[in-house]
């Protein structure tokens, strides 16, 4: 199971955790305790199950690392871009995942399962544990903020 | 529709969300009449496009799937290579129970009650293991287990091919007083569970990589106890 869905799996998390080895270890971590927690799955459709159990990881293990190092938020393997190397950027590749890592969690995380993974909003739902109608709320935000974010330096170019 | 309304409603729209009818009509009316939501739209349709097509979509590296299936001690190539295929094995096995049960049940049941409707419930019709079970030769690629159960009150009547889902399947039919027994025999995954459904009881267990299903209107302690049966008059 962990296997079939393991990119979707990494996926999540090295966008939740921002790096490669954490992304890795709770991967690792969730695969575990989804096979232990096995037979609480009901339904047919593993997948939502699975990245719930990914995206619970994620967080325990970002609530791990905000204890120890509080002040810790982005800096991750580079240093974040300036303002104005923001402003420069088109709509191009990497301007578009700096807006995504630059969301908060609750909208990228929406934002990852919606638009690369191409979750439903019952799928979203139960992944983050939340009503449908606040998926939406969600995403719409989520979607607003990007657009900020975007249409600023697609202004300043 | 209000601008307020249709705002709130646009992204359930765009993502196929949006299912009542009347709704979606109503939207792409506004939309045709109201340039300013319009352009709103245009925006968000822009905004998810570019997430999709441009945020990098992080692909699971080699090694972490070795992780995951390896075990975590470090061991003799060949321990490593069979750990790993029965850590697949396990995960593939769980999925295939966990998604298929109810499939399988249904699948089952509906075999059953095609062989009590169609009167088709052998083809070869014999109450001796000796002529059933050699019959299945060259007909299967597995050789099902045919105890002979008439001792714990369950004559055999005989045996017929069928098919459970996509899979070929042996079917042998044993009786408990009035009430007909299909054993269907198959490759599938290894599960030791009894259910109900519609009605029927099922029991089901796997020997040497065969899953065998005794489907009945029988009752459940019955059928439990023809399964135990058949279970041990298999080891003779």
């Amino acid at each position: 199971m962990v296997l079939r869905n393991l990119d979707a799996a990494y996926n999540l998390a090295r966008w939740l955790l921002g790096n490669d080895a954490d992304a890795q270890d709770a991967v690792q971590e969730s695969s575990i305790r989804a096979y232990e927690a096995l037979h609480t799955f009901r339904g047919s459709d593993p997948k939502p199950w699975l990245l719930s159990i990914v995206r619970n990881q994620c967080r325990n293990r970002l609530r791990g690392q905000a204890r120890l190092i509080p002040l810790d938020e982005g800096a991750g393997e580079a240093p974040g871009p300036s303002p104005q190397d923001m402003a420069i950027r088109s709509w191009e590749g990497e301007s578009v995942r700096d807006a995504i890592e630059s969301l908060p969690l609750e909208y990228r995380e929406a934002i990852v399962l919606r638009e690369l993974e191409d979750m439903s909003y019952k799928q979203i739902a139960e992944v983050a544990g939340i009503p449908i109608g606040t998926v939406m709320s969600r995403l719409a935000r989520a979607r607003n903020l990007l657009r900020e974010c975007l249409s600023v330096s697609e202004e300043a170019k | 529709m209000t601008c307020r309304q249709c705002l709130q409603l646009l992204g359930p729209y765009h993502d196929g969300e949006l299912t009542d009818v009347e709704r979606v009509v109503e939207l792409e009316e506004h939309l045709e009449a109201c340039p300013d939501c319009s352009r709103r739209f245009e925006e968000l349709k822009a905004v998810s496009g570019a997430a999709r097509q441009q945020a990098p979509y992080y692909t699971a590296p080699p090694e972490l799937a070795r992780r995951i299936a390896a075990p975590r001690r470090s061991a003799t190539p060949w321990r490593w290579a069979a750990a790993l295929t029965a850590a697949a094995a396990i995960v593939a096995i769980a999925l295939l129970i966990r998604q298929g049960q109810n499939r399988l049940s249904g699948d089952l049941v509906a075999d059953h009650v095609r062989s009590l409707q169609a009167r088709h419930l052998f083809d070869v019709a014999s109450s001796s293991r000796h002529t059933v079970k050699p019959w299945f030769q060259g007909k299967l690629d597995f050789s099902p287990s045919v105890p002979d159960l008439s001792g714990a009150g369950f004559p055999l009547l005989g045996g017929r091919l069928d098919n459970v889902g996509d899979r070929p399947a042996a079917a042998l039919v044993y009786m408990r007083a009035r009430h007909v027994i299909n054993v269907f025999v198959f490759r599938g995954p290894s599960l030791e569970r009894a259910d109900r459904l519609d009605g029927f009881n099922l029991a089901e267990w796997s020997t040497e990589g065969l899953t065998y299903a005794a489907v009945s209107d029988l009752n459940q302690p019955e059928l439990v106890q023809f399964a135990h049966a058949f279970r041990s008059g298999s080891s003779d």
